[in-house]
Formats: C-alpha cells, sequence, structure tokens
C-alpha cells in the first residue's frame, strides 16, 4: 500500500527541547492518531509538515513530495484543523472562506456550504460570536471545502459536545473509505481513537516510542490487574505498572505475560491505557 | 507574483471595518498631496528665478511626515494583527499557515504592502531629484532633496529588515520590530529640525553659518553633505536602498522561524 506520510529521521532542535529522530508512515486509505502528553512533540511535529518550522535534519514527504521543496504542492494536499481557532474573531465566516479560496484551484464551494447547513454555522454572524464547537466545526468546514489528500488534525474534538464529536468521527471514517486519503490525527481524547484509528503513534518528550496498528494492540500487550503478590517481584517486566498496597495494574508485552505471568488472565488494552502506562512507566 | 496579491487580497478581506478604507483614503490623499507638493516646488523655484522673491515651501517635511505615519502602518501590518477598536482580533498569519503559500510570498505581500503606502513620498522624491538634475534650483534645496532621499532609503531599508526580523511565528527576532519605533523617533527628531527653513533660494551660498539658526554646527554638515545626493547618485541610492530592502525584506533566505518552542 502507498503511504501517503513519511517521515524519516526527523530531527528539531530547540534550546529546551528536541524531536529526536522521528521515524513514521501513514498509509493512503487510514486513520494514524498521534498521542502523547502536553509538551510531547506532537503540535511541533504537524507544524514541521506544514513547513511553518524549519527542521534541524530529516525527511518529510506528502503523496510522496518533499514538503520543503514542494511546499505549494503539498500544503494544497492537506487540509488543517489547529488545536487554537485561527479566525480573525470580528469578521465572519464568509470571509474566511472568501479568503482561503483564493489559494485552493480545487476549492468546492458545494462540499463548504454542505458541511455549513449540516451544521447550521452562519456564514455571516462574527466570528466571536461563535462557539467553540462551532469555530471547530467551521474550520473543519474550511478544511474539507478544498478536497484535501490528507487532513491534519491537531486535538480538535476537544471543543466538541459528544453527538458532534461521533458524528465527526462518522465523517473522518467516510473521508479515508475511498482509500486514496488518510488522517492524521493527533488527541488527548483517546475514546475517539478506539473508535475510528488504524495506526497508533506515541510520542514522549520529543521521541517516537510505539507506532503500531490499532489491530495489533492487543496482539502484542495485554492488560494485567491483580493482587500484588502475584507480582512476585517481577516489577521490571511491564511496559508501565500502577502498584497499590493489595492490587497491581499493568500494561506488559503478551510475550512477557505469556512467560511470567501464564496463571493470569488479562484483558486487551485500549489506546488509553498504552499512553498512560508507556508514560508512567513502572512505579 | 499571483500569490502575492492573493495575499495582498486576503489582507483586504481580512481587515474589517474602516480602517483598510481609512488606509487606502490617506495613501490617495498623501498623493495628492505630493503631486501638489510638486507643483508648489516648481511654481517657488520659477518665482524666484522671475522675480527674486523668496517663497517659503514646507513640502518636505510634510513627505517626513507622511514616513512618520507609514511607521505606524509597518508596526501593525508586520505582525499580520488584524485591530479592530484598538483590540488585536485575531493573527492572519496564523490563518494563512495552512494555505498552499510561501513564508516569502507573505513578506513580499507585506514588503508590496509598505511600496504602496511609501508611494506618495517616492513620487516626490522622484520629482526633486528630476528638479536638481535638470533645473539646478540651489544649493539649498538640493541638500534637503538629498536629505529626503536619505531619509527615504533608511525608511527603505528598515523595512526590509523589520520584515525579515519580525519573520512568520518567531518570537526572536521581534526585536527587529523595534526598528521602527528608532525610525519614528528619527523622523520626528529631523521634522521637528526642519519644519522653520526657507527652501528656495537660487543663489543660496550654502554654508555651516548660513543655517546656523536651524540646525547644530554638526547637522548642519550633515544636511550640507547631503546634496551630493540630491541628483544623479540620490537616483542610485534609492535603486541600491529598494533592492536591499527587496532581498532583506522579502526573498533572501535567511533561517527563520527555528528556535522557536511553540506549544509542541
Amino acid at each position: 500500500m502507498d503511504n501517503i506520510l513519511e517521515i524519516t529521521n526527523l530531527n528539531k532542535d530547540f534550546t529546551d527541547f528536541k524531536l529526536d529522530n522521528i521515524n513514521l508512515t501513514l498509509e493512503k486509505g487510514s486513520i494514524m492518531g498521534f498521542i502523547g502528553e502536553n509538551g510531547a512533540g506532537k503540535t511541533t511535529t504537524i507544524r514541521l509538515i506544514l513547513n511553518a518550522l524549519e527542521k534541524s535534519s530529516g525527511q518529510i514527504k506528502v503523496m510522496g513530495r518533499d514538503n520543503v521543496v514542494e511546499e505549494l504542492y503539498v500544503k494544497s494536499q492537506i487540509g488543517y484543523v489547529p488545536d487554537e481557532d485561527y479566525f480573525i474573531s470580528n469578521s465572519t465566516l464568509l470571509m474566511h472562506s472568501k479568503t482561503l479560496r483564493l489559494f485552493y484551484d480545487n476549492w468546492s464551494e458545494d462540499i463548504f456550504k454542505s458541511y455549513i447547513s449540516r451544521w447550521k454555522i452562519p456564514l455571516n454572524k462574527k466570528i466571536s460570536e461563535f462557539s467553540k464547537g462551532m469555530k471547530t466545526k467551521a474550520m473543519f468546514a474550511l478544511a474539507f471545502a478544498h478536497n484535501p489528500k490528507v487532513l491534519i488534525l491537531d486535538e480538535p474534538t476537544a471543543g466538541l459536545d459528544p453527538m458532534a464529536r461521533i458524528e465527526l468521527l462518522d465523517i473522518l471514517r467516510e473521508f479515508v473509505s475511498d482509500g486514496e486519503k488518510s488522517v492524521f490525527f493527533s488527541t488527548h481524547i483517546t475514546s475517539d481513537l478506539d473508535k475510528i484509528a488504524d495506526y497508533i503513534t506515541l510520542i514522549h518528550e520529543g521521541r517516537i516510542i510505539e507506532s503500531i496498528s490499532a489491530d495489533k494492540l492487543e496482539e502484542k500487550y495485554i492488560f494485567l490487574s491483580g493482587s500484588v503478590e502475584d507480582l512476585k517481584g517481577l516489577d521490571n517486566k511491564f511496559i508501565g505498572l500502577r502498584k497499590g498496597e493489595i492490587v497491581f495494574e499493568g500494561l506488559i508485552l503478551r510475550e512477557t505475560a505469556n512467560e511470567f505471568f501464564k496463571a493470569m488472565k488479562g484483558i486487551k488494552p485500549n489506546i488509553e491505557n498504552l499512553l498512560t502506562y508507556s508514560i508512567w512507566g513502572v512505579k | 507574483m499571483k500569490r502575492v496579491i492573493k495575499i495582498i487580497k486576503a489582507y483586504w478581506f481580512m481587515n474589517t471595518g474602516g480602517l483598510k478604507w481609512l488606509f487606502v483614503i490617506s495613501i490617495i490623499f498623501a498623493g495628492i498631496i505630493s503631486l501638489f507638493n510638486c507643483a508648489l516646488i516648481t511654481w517657488a523655484v520659477f518665482k524666484y528665478s522671475n522675480s527674486g522673491e523668496i517663497t517659503w515651501v514646507g513640502g518636505f517635511y510634510i513627505q517626513v511626515m507622511f514616513l512618520i505615519n507609514l511607521a505606524y502602518i509597518l508596526s501593525f501590518n508586520l505582525q499580520g494583527v488584524i485591530m479592530w477598536k484598538g483590540r488585536s482580533t485575531g493573527n492572519l498569519n496564523n490563518f494563512l499557515i495552512q494555505a498552499p503559500i510561501l513564508k516569502e510570498d507573505i513578506y513580499t505581500a507585506k514588503f508590496s504592502i509598505l511600496q504602496i503606502s511609501g508611494l506618495p513620498v517616492f513620487i516626490t522624491i522622484v520629482y526633486l531629484v528630476g528638479l536638481n538634475i535638470f533645473v539646478r534650483p540651489g544649493e539649498l534645496v538640493a541638500s534637503y532633496t538629498g536629505l529626503l532621499t536619505l531619509i527615504y532609503c533608511i525608511w527603505n531599508i528598515a523595512v526590509g529588515i523589520s520584515i525579515r526580523g519580525t519573520s512568520l511565528l518567531s518570537k526572536r527576532y521581534k526585536v527587529f520590530g523595534y526598528i521602527v519605533i528608532a525610525l519614528l523617533i528619527m523622523l520626528i527628531i529631523v521634522h521637528s529640525n526642519i519644519s522653520g527653513v526657507p527652501l528656495i533660494s537660487l543663489e543660496f551660498n550654502l554654508t555651516t553659518e548660513a543655517i546656523w539658526g536651524v540646525f547644530p554646527r554638526d547637522q548642519a554638515s550633515l544636511i550640507m553633505a547631503c546634496r551630493y545626493i540630491s541628483g544623479f547618485f540620490g537616483i542610485i541610492l534609492l535603486i541600491i536602498a529598494f533592492v536591499t530592502s527587496y532581498f532583506l525584506g522579502g526573498r533572501l533566505s535567511l533561517k527563520r522561524s527555528s528556535g522557536l518552542k511553540i506549544n509542541q
């Protein structure tokens, strides 16, 4: 399968933080959840993809084209929804669409209007009068309107109510259904990813510590819980472990669990388990 | 160039309220004043040639006043900040981050807007330089033409440095934005000094003593030296300043937006 996004040996140095040798690939027709705690490097990675920041080294390719050398082409293929809205608050959505339309040859007014009417977003109302959810929906409508091949979402669902979130997840699933488009989805709300992600990439302190298909998550890991006595002092065999006085919970490689905790029954981990226990480690 | 025009259009669409109209009206107004100014200076020169009567012309420092106003525009424009009733309502740079344009296009668009706003002053300078080359109205006019040329060149290069310095998303170079403030102070000082000078005098013997009452000795020497850039060399200086400003502000591939840590 072709890759729509390829990041190879990407480095970015700041004075007090660095992205360290990021490698990831996103296949066509798939949704990748990009997870990590605050300050892990998610937004920086996204800004590097958009070439809004200058990388220190490495390569980013979108649809096989370098994002710096062919910046115009690459950006024309990307739909972007940031974590904070980018609107000019005393302007209207109509003016924003009119402005953005200038830059895209494949802008579709029909697509834009279909989302606007679907979400009942007023075109001529000042943005300052929009709720956070309305702003997010408006950014999605603008992002979809130029028929992007890849959607880059930076924690976009935080401001949406549960109904709108579920509806949006359906739209994203529909978006990738033709097998030609992909979604790169950075979020804290891991339950969203449980529903739609095909791949999960976990970033921590500027380094990718796991990039795995959602199917393989339960093949590779298992979530164990039980009495502390059952641990038999094998705490260090866990990826992440939380231990109380009586019971413990922990994420462990299924292979390791089969070897050392054969008698224990575990459950399949979800993405939140992967995120939290990988970061917590063994406590 | 197409992309630059689109960005300028984007600025136009996103600047709501009367400010953008005020900007256009001010340029048209400044343009008319500049043309009037050129005509007035010509009239004053011919009047002195025919009757020997010296006429005071304030046109020189009106141009400096235009540049003072432009410094304000510059400071807002560089940041991409959209202002409404004295408050920032958003930043166009953040909105355009997703669009298929290059950073250089945004710089060039800003450079173009500032050059358009400086056009009325440029018209007057080119006219005065032409007057000095072909009519030779005297050393004092030559000196003030040279001074105006010099100020415009400094203004132009400051525009370039400021655009580059306050590059997209980078807070590290925001300090360059203060060049505008320095420029503003310089212009106000120059303006307050030259506003009392009788400017037309064909046989005026330009000496330090002759303009002693207006400027201190060191500044008077500077004004005197400016007569050398009031003609052909003035044109060369204008071209050099424009090209330098263009490359500094719009095209020179300096390292930018690095070293900034934005909300990872």
